[in-house]
């Protein structure tokens, strides 16, 4: 995919044509060359079902990935590369530059030892601070991220925290380096929701007041759309729609992004769910072309099924890699390609054409 | 649709786990993982109970499976109470679609063995049993050819999901205890799996009780609504009226933490519950939602101490008087002060 | 939406998994083949990829080609005396030399294989027999039943092995059937260890909780829902079993309470041989201690190797 439209401060994070795979013969390509920039203070959301390589993807970018995985591509932080860099290196930026919060957050604690030691530990070892000090930061980072009686908690032992609170003594950890883009990675998945609706508040307001960015992984479009201005939406290790949240979810021009969207039930409105037919491809042997094709409704046959799709551009960072807006695709009644093409979005955004009103709530 | 004998009807149904400490292991203590309650279900139609986790709605759907046994209370199903655990005739009528589908099947079974296992169980359908198998693989949208001899590990979370619904349908029950049946599905595939649940009602005439923490889900798929916390019912009644018009505190702070999915950031309308859910081994006094009740603090002196000296019970009333809307809804809810007192 | 397009995600094209477990295609396209033998190929095919394994198949194959050809790859017989040819080192005629009666040791141990697989095979059924429903009804039950049975367990267990197996063989007399009796017994323990072990965990596991809800048996549930999955375990500790029996077997043989001679066994042939170590005549004991060795190390290998194969979690090819 092309890049993001150029602005005149380069971004914070630039990763290009990113590709992880794991084993040689019959590899399994996890992640098919994504590329997206990030800029200082920027919220970028990544949305995909299992297996789309959302996470996978993320991982790659600070060096995260096991044998027998191999990345290769760019990934430039302050125009750094980290692909290939040195495993101190990439510590020193997962320690200071880029701070990272994952689901399980029971398992990202060490058992045998209290939160508040883990956090000055984190803090230590990314800012040279005195024992003294670095408790001091400690307890608040815990008051920062919302946990009450943190001197009290300090010494608790992480199996001692409800899972919200886990939570958010990760984010803390996360936070000790002081982070100028957190990574997220399906940070409220598996919580209650009044549980995960505190830890969306606290994204919300660290991201406004430390100035950060954020990389958001989760495959629940509503705490996506809670958080992000921006929604990457990933599909069998590939972007294949990106663009301002307000596009995304306002007129989706990917036959995926719309059917998505369609299937997600609504809290507020019974309506008719359309799953999506099909199963997600196998990875070890991708279907050829847009990866979507045998699942898709538009798709035609001698087209979709041939070369990788083009990524087509409809103006204001909005991109869809689908061949449904080229004239290759012979198009159908619901893609009104002239319409399409000639679409632009106005500042209230109210304009919707070849796109889902029902989402627009 | 309240006049005629409800399927399975529920009184005041406890479950209480002793607590023991010490190195004798005395008991110091219950928790009260359901505490209390009553529902009933008509021939046909769907309660959804929903909750948070550790509100107790998991033990409520294996105290009706018969996988637990309550502390306290009965159960009657057609009428008949189910006393002293739960015999063979009843475990036919009943069945459960269990929340994981990955854990939840034998993996060193093949589909169509893991589908005729209550049949075998229960020796029934000896001489065409394979073929009604495959009748039900069908039922449930999966293909007999390809899959009656496939292994769990061979088959989509989807899939797998549909293998067991149709292992929970073999006996041709009358009730469903649908637990959490989509939440370890991606959103893609939950739509298909609660289409065939919609569709499986009408054609068979199924009755479902469907446990979820996803008001989303809820809202596809139920007629009438259960809202628990901490063991309790705090409020029930029509979908409608329950989802639409909230009376019961709780209840209000519950949907408005759901995250929408919205293009445009909307104002903030969440309520905040402060504090974490209390331990079920020691519930607050007199209404157990008091401490984290937003409703409280504009309660005066008086009517607060009320909160927490009485626990209200499920009661029926009407805002002001005056019918709500919505109509007929036959809600109930466990608030001294709503729907009675929509001033506060 | 139609019926139709709500059961899509069945439907034959593409043939997927939702992520978490990539790369079991290759069997979801063999489908039309009988369910067990996907099974086997499955497991042959990560079998063959394992080294260790495969080393131990190698090893003990062989020890079973030669137990069966004994009698084809003998230059000699086991049991011919020739007193003239006594303690002859190896030659091309002798190839690991000749005993104190001046029997061709080569051929001796070629025999003495077949005393080796007998145990190596019979003490794994016996103590299987009887560990396995030992350890599945503690696991099982748990409780009363559990703690009763696994005390009883432990105490066998704790006669040290050898000492166990003297007092078996003087109590049933002298006979390989008894030694294998004896053997059979004393490793019950392990087996109902390893049995336990598997089936309280398996027991915790979510289709177990499911079959009690449809009714099934407690019978039924053993059988059909948790022994299934212990039998991996109960395999490994079958060739672990298998080596620790031929090293008690020879032991026994070489306390002299064996299998009775004239019967070549490995360690009846290292217990006259090493009276003989002092005078130079190393050969005698040698080759009837490196068969051992051999043995051993081929069922451990095949053990270990089965393991890896067995267990995803530990098997570095996966």
């Amino acid at each position: 995919m092309a890049d993001s439209p150029p602005t005149t401060d380069a971004p914070l994070l630039r990763a290009q044509n990113l590709r992880t795979q794991f084993g040689r013969e019959n590899p399994l390509v996890a992640v098919d060359g994504i590329s997206y920039d990030l800029r200082a203070g920027e919220t970028l959301g990544i949305v995909g079902e299992s297996g789309a390589g959302k996470s996978v993807s993320v991982r790659s970018l600070v060096g995260l990935i096991d044998d027998p995985g191999e990345v290769t591509g760019s990934v430039r932080w302050r125009g750094e590369e980290l692909v290939d860099a040195s495993s101190r290196k990439l510590r020193a930026v997962r320690g200071s530059g880029i701070g990272m919060v994952f689901q399980n957050a029971e398992a990202a604690f060490d058992p045998s030892l209290t939160v508040g030691t883990q956090i000055v530990e984190a803090v230590r070892a990314s800012r040279d601070l005195s024992k003294q000090d670095a408790h001091e930061e400690a307890i608040d980072l815990l008051v920062e991220v919302g946990i009450g009686d943190p001197g009290g908690r300090f010494d608790d032992y992480p199996h001692e925290y409800s899972g919200g609170m886990a939570q958010r003594a990760i984010i803390a950890m996360a936070l000790a380096g002081e982070p100028d883009l957190l990574i997220a990675d399906e940070p409220t998945t598996g919580l209650d929701v009044s549980v995960q609706a505190g830890i969306v508040d606290l994204f919300r307001d660290l991201v406004a007041e430390r100035d950060m960015s954020l990389l958001l992984i989760s495959h629940d479009l509503g705490v996506v759309s809670q958080l992000c201005e921006r929604i990457a939406v990933m599909y069998a290790g590939r972007i294949v729609e990106r663009g301002s949240r307000k596009q995304l979810l306002g007129s989706p021009r990917h036959p995926y992004t719309q059917a998505f969207l369609r299937s997600v039930p609504d809290v507020d409105e019974r309506k008719d769910l359309e799953p999506i037919g099909g199963a997600p491809p196998s990875l070890e042997n991708p279907p050829s072309g847009c990866r979507f094709h045998p699942r898709c409704p538009v798709a035609e046959a001698g087209v979709c099924d041939g070369a990788a799709p083009p990524t087509v551009a409809f103006g204001d960072g909005h991109e869809a890699t689908c061949y449904a807006y080229t004239d290759a695709h012979p198009g159908g009644d619901d893609y009104d390609r002239e319409a399409v093409e000639s679409i632009r979005w106005d500042a209230d955004g109210t304009e919707e054409i070849g796109g889902e009103e029902e989402v627009e709530r | 649709m309240s006049d005629a004998e409800p399927l399975l009807s529920v009184r005041d149904l406890k479950r209480h786990y002793p607590v023991r400490s010490g190195i004798l292991k005395r008991k110091t203590g219950a928790v009260q993982a359901v505490d209390g309650v009553s529902f009933d279900l008509q021939q046909g139609e769907t309660l959804a109970v929903v909750g948070e986790s550790g509100c107790g709605k998991s033990t409520l759907a294996e105290m009706v499976i018969g996988l637990d046994e309550p502390s306290a209370g009965e159960i009657e199903f057609e009428g008949e109470v189910i006393a002293g655990g739960v015999d063979k005739a009843f475990r036919r009528r009943v069945q459960m679609v269990f929340q994981d589908p990955f854990s939840t099947l034998n993996e060193r079974m093949t589909v169509g063995r893991i589908v005729a296992e209550p049949l075998v169980i229960h020796g029934e359908r000896e001489d065409d049993r394979a073929a009604y198998v495959r009748d039900l693989l069908k039922t449930v949208g999966l293909d007999p050819d390809r899959d009656y001899d496939a292994f769990p590990h061979e088959l989509s979370g989807g899939q797998r999901q549909r293998v067991g619904i149709a292992r929970a349908l073999a006996l041709d029950p009358d009730l469903l205890v649908l637990d959490e049946p989509v939440s370890a599905l991606d959103v893609s595939v939950r739509a298909g799996i609660l289409e065939l649940l919609r569709d499986l009602q009408a054609e068979r005439g199924l009755t479902y009780l469907l446990i979820s923490h996803d008001v989303s889900v809820v809202r596809q798929v139920a007629d009438r609504v259960a809202v628990m916390y901490l063991g309790e019912f705090v409020e029930l009644g029509g979908l409608e009226a329950v989802l639409d018009d909230p009376a019961h505190p709780y209840t209000e702070a519950l949907l408005s933490s759901v995250p929408r999915v919205r293009a445009e950031p909307a104002p903030d309308q969440r309520i905040r519950l402060p504090g974490s859910p209390p331990d079920p081994s020691d519930p607050p006094s007199g209404c157990r939602f008091h401490p984290r009740c937003h409703l409280r603090e504009r309660l005066d002196d008086d009517d607060a101490a009320r909160c927490v000296a009485a626990d209200p019970e499920l009661t029926e009333r009407e805002a002001g008087g005056e019918p709500r809307p919505g109509g007929d809804d036959d809600r109930t809810v466990a608030c001294h002060f709503r729907p009675g007192g929509r001033n506060y | 939406m139609s019926a139709d397009d709500s059961r899509d995600d069945s439907l034959p094209e593409p043939r997927g998994h939702s992520g978490a477990e990539p790369g079991d295609d290759s069997r979801a396209q063999s489908r039309p083949e009988s369910p067990l033998r996907r099974r086997a190929k499955a497991f042959a095919a990560r079998f063959r990829r394992n080294t260790l394994a495969m080393a131990g198949l190698l090893i003990t194959g062989s020890v079973v080609l030669i137990a069966l050809l004994a009698p084809v790859l003998a230059p000699h017989d086991p049991a011919t005396v020739n007193v003239p040819a006594r303690l002859q080192g190896p030659s091309l005629a002798y190839p690991m030399g000749t005993d104190h009666y001046g029997r061709d040791l080569f051929s001796r141990v070629l025999f003495g294989a077949r005393i080796a697989l007998q145990v190596a095979v019979a003490t794994p059924l016996v103590a299987g027999a009887i560990g396995v429903p030992i350890g599945l009804l503690a696991g099982y039950a748990g409780g009363r039943v559990d703690d009763a049975l696994m005390r009883l367990m432990d105490s066998i267990f704790a006669f040290p092995a050898i000492l166990l197996g003297l007092t078996l063989v003087a109590v049933f007399g002298q006979s390989l059937t008894n030694i294998v009796l004896a053997l059979g017994i004393v490793y019950i323990p392990q087996f109902a260890r390893v049995t336990r072990g598997s089936a309280v965990s398996v027991v915790e596991e979510e289709h177990v909780r499911v079959a009690r809800s449809l009714g099934a048996s407690h019978v039924r549930i053993m059988l059909v829902h948790v022994l299934p999955f212990c039998l991996s375990a109960i395999l490994v500790q079958a060739t672990v079993t298998a080596a620790l029996a031929i090293v008690l077997e020879s032991s026994l043989s070489f306390l002299g309470v064996g299998v009775p001679s004239p019967k070549p066994s490995w360690g009846s042939i290292l217990r006259v041989g090493k009276g003989y170590v002092d005078s130079g005549e190393w050969w005698f004991s040698v080759f009837p201690g490196l068969a051992i060795v051999v043995a051993v190390l081929g069922f451990n290998l095949l053990g270990d190797g089965l393991r890896d194969v067995l267990d995803p979690r530990t098997d570095p090819n996966r």
